[in-house]
């Protein structure tokens, strides 16, 4: 995997929200939403990025987007420092990365059309064509469309409905029919399915994963559902409370997890087999996630860690790379604890 | 009688303007004392209408309620609605999906289940105070002399859900009702969840009906399976049989549909096609035709009833795929 080129290059990023109070909104605080994080994404791969509810998997996606404003750190997508472009500049790389977001409910305009929704990113940026992108007329934009259409499995004489026709696995379809309209070479999903049913899961997963392979897409998939990420990455980033802890293959991963809170992850997803599951242990983990707006000192994990010892109290642990391709950012493992 | 529970022939359907829907279409299980039902199912396959429906919670109308629900060999579908909220929330009880909706945020966690005993016990507000201490610390919440007197708010998603597992243990119920508890949690609370209510099932011995969509969740903590499809059981069976050997269609379907955290092979998901029936416009035959590949002719014509292949296995289709055969039996 190491050998491909690298297409996302993210370096210490770090997106605080700042926390104001009284009349002046004088700063009292800040979320520490994501807290200097560092990988690569290579072309034509999937790197997942899991982790419970507020550990800024989310937050991370839309950062490198510039959908929010990095507080510092660098974004380098092919070449281009995405940190430091603006206006123009950005609007065009822009055609190049696209978003698929959780909600099919709430991301689609119930007031238009979906042919309106999906050549709507055409209007805006033009079409790709071999001299770039260009404007071109309504009647190439509609043939776009209903190529789209069929792309994602949707019957393409439905261009004139609104999305209230749609049931939710439909309507993630025309989510990724949009995203795909500028032919974009990255895409950053954001749990595509965790809105949708399990038989339509394995659908809209399938389709990702078909398109993929069609047009060579890079993805960064952020989910909560470890089984489905282990089904559809590469590779893999376990984020804790905006740091990630543990980024490797994603047979590694799951064969030889190296963080405690990768291993009471593993062991915290139910397998769907009475017989495994009677005999598997668990590593159940106590207490809730902390603020991020106060994390703990030290090790952002010490306060629900089985294994602490008193060093993880005190300092922040490097995230280094112990193994070829295996990074993990734990004390325990530094000092060959564990 | 011996079951706790027996729901029989339970029908459940709402008048609305644009028609008559069918959520559940005659269900009919029994739970024996001290057992954990797993009820399973997609969004809108009338799993959580068909206990609110036990429990006298669907306003009729719209509702449309018939069928018969045996409990202590009384049936809760003839009570009258004083004597079923003596059972409700006493004997039965139930605890919900939502923990953030479900709790008033303007009482205090102590207040709200102190309602639950006020009503059905005698106990005065000393004793009431410390039976709920003592319920805080059984399911597992620290300090509970200090949570006692906190709000909702104050609580994080997976205690919350914690405070509502006490109120619904509060009268040492026989059967809990736990309607989707863990789907609003991360993976590591839920299994903090998953684990506690085991915990107590055990030392408590009351019975569960653990409603879900999750077949991971269910496959370490229930005893049996019931898998709803548009308001239908389809299949049942004890979890192991179920899981090792599926028989409907549609739980095959969901089970291959479902990646494994411990699978090796990267294979392509079995994706079940299609989307579950309108239930408005309710399909005249099996509700499953439509997305099912073992389909015959009949099963376009007449729903199949639930019939069992064996002692504790029962299935509802016409088609018996272990044999193979997909043409008129």
């Amino acid at each position: 995997m190491t050998n491909k080129a690298t297409l996302l290059r993210v370096r210490e990023l770090k997106k605080y929200f700042p926390m104001t109070a009284g009349l002046l909104k004088r700063q009292v605080g800040a979320v520490k939403a994501v807290d200097g994080i560092s990988f690569d994404i290579y072309q034509g791969e999937t790197l997942g990025l899991v982790g419970e509810s507020g550990c800024g998997k989310s937050t991370t996606g839309r950062t490198i987007l510039q959908l929010e404003e990095p507080t510092s750190g660098e974004i380098d997508f092919n070449g281009a420092s995405l940190n430091i472009l603006k206006g123009n500049a950005l609007r065009k790389k822009r055609r190049e990365m696209q978003m698929i977001y959780q909600d099919p409910y709430a991301s689609l305009n119930p007031r238009m059309t979906i042919g309106q929704i999906i050549s709507e990113p055409m209007l805006i940026h033009g079409m790709k064509t071999n001299e770039g992108y260009q404007k071109v007329s309504a009647t190439e934009r509609l043939k776009r469309v209903y190529e789209l259409l069929e792309l994602v499995g949707l019957n393409p004489a439905f261009v004139n409905r609104f999305p209230h026709e749609f049931s939710g696995g439909q309507r993630q379809r025309i989510g990724i029919a949009r995203a795909l309209a500028l032919e974009p070479s990255f895409i950053v999903c954001d749990e595509p399915i965790a809105a949708l049913d399990v038989s339509i899961q394995a659908q809209v997963v399938n389709l990702l994963e078909d398109l993929q392979k069609q047009l060579g897409l890079t993805y960064l998939f952020i989910a909560h559902d470890l089984s489905m990420v282990r089904h559809i990455s590469d590779r893999i980033a376990v984020m804790y409370l905006g740091k990630i802890v543990e980024l490797t293959s994603r047979n590694a991963l799951y064969k030889y997890p190296k963080h405690p809170y990768t291993k009471a992850l593993l062991s915290a997803v139910p397998i769907p087999d009475p017989e495994v599951e009677e005999t598997r242990e668990r590593v159940i983990l106590k207490g809730d996630v902390p603020s991020p707006a106060n994390p703990p000192k030290g090790c952002n994990f010490c306060t629900r860690c089985p294994l602490a010892e008193e060093i993880c109290f005190e300092a922040d642990p490097a995230f280094q790379e112990v193994e070829a391709g295996h990074w993990v950012a734990c004390h325990l493992y530094e000092q060959g604890i564990l | 009688m011996d079951a706790l529970l027996r729901v029989e022939n339970l029908q459940t359907h709402f008048r609305t303007e644009e028609g008559l829907v069918h959520a559940v279409n005659g269900i009919s299980y029994a739970l024996e004392k001290g057992e954990i039902l797993g009820i399973v199912g997609e969004s809108g396959s009338g799993k959580s209408v068909s206990v609110l429906s036990l429990m006298g919670l669907i306003p009729q109308p719209p509702g449309v309620i018939s069928g018969q629900a045996f409990f202590e060999g009384k049936d809760l579908m003839q009570l009258p609605p004083e004597e079923l909220r003596k059972i409700r929330g006493n004997k039965i009880s139930m605890i919900f999906q939502d923990p953030m909706t479900s709790l008033n945020p303007v009482l205090t966690i102590g207040e709200q289940i102190y309602e639950t005993l006020e009503e059905h016990t005698d106990m005065n507000e000393a004793e009431a105070r410390e039976r709920i201490i003592e319920l805080l610390a059984l399911v597992g919440i620290p300090m509970p002399e200090e949570r006692v007197g906190q709000y909702p708010h104050q609580f994080s998603g997976g205690m919350r859900q914690r405070a509502m597992i006490a109120m619904g243990l509060a009268c040492d119920p026989q059967l809990l009702i736990a309607d989707e508890p863990t789907t609003a949690l991360d993976v590591t609370i839920q299994a903090q969840i998953v684990d506690l209510v085991k915990g107590l099932q055990d030392e408590i011995g009351m019975a569960v009906i653990w409603i879900t969509h999750d077949l991971g969740v269910v496959a370490g903590l229930v005893n049996r399976v019931a898998v709803m499809y548009a308001g239908h059981i389809v299949e049942t069976a004890p979890v192991k049989i179920l899981y090792k050997n599926p028989r409907h269609p549609y739980t095959i379907g969901l089970l291959g549909s479902l990646p494994r955290l411990d699978e090796d092979t990267h294979q392509e998901l079995v994706s079940i096609k299609g989307m579950p029936p309108d239930l408005i416009d309710y399909p005249s035959g099996c509700p499953f035709t439509a997305r099912c590949t073992y389909v015959i002719d009949k099963c376009w014509q007449e729903n199949p009833k639930l019939s069992s292949l064996s002692e504790e296995h029962a299935i509802a289709c016409w088609v018996d795929i272990k044999k193979g055969n997909s043409h008129d039996q």
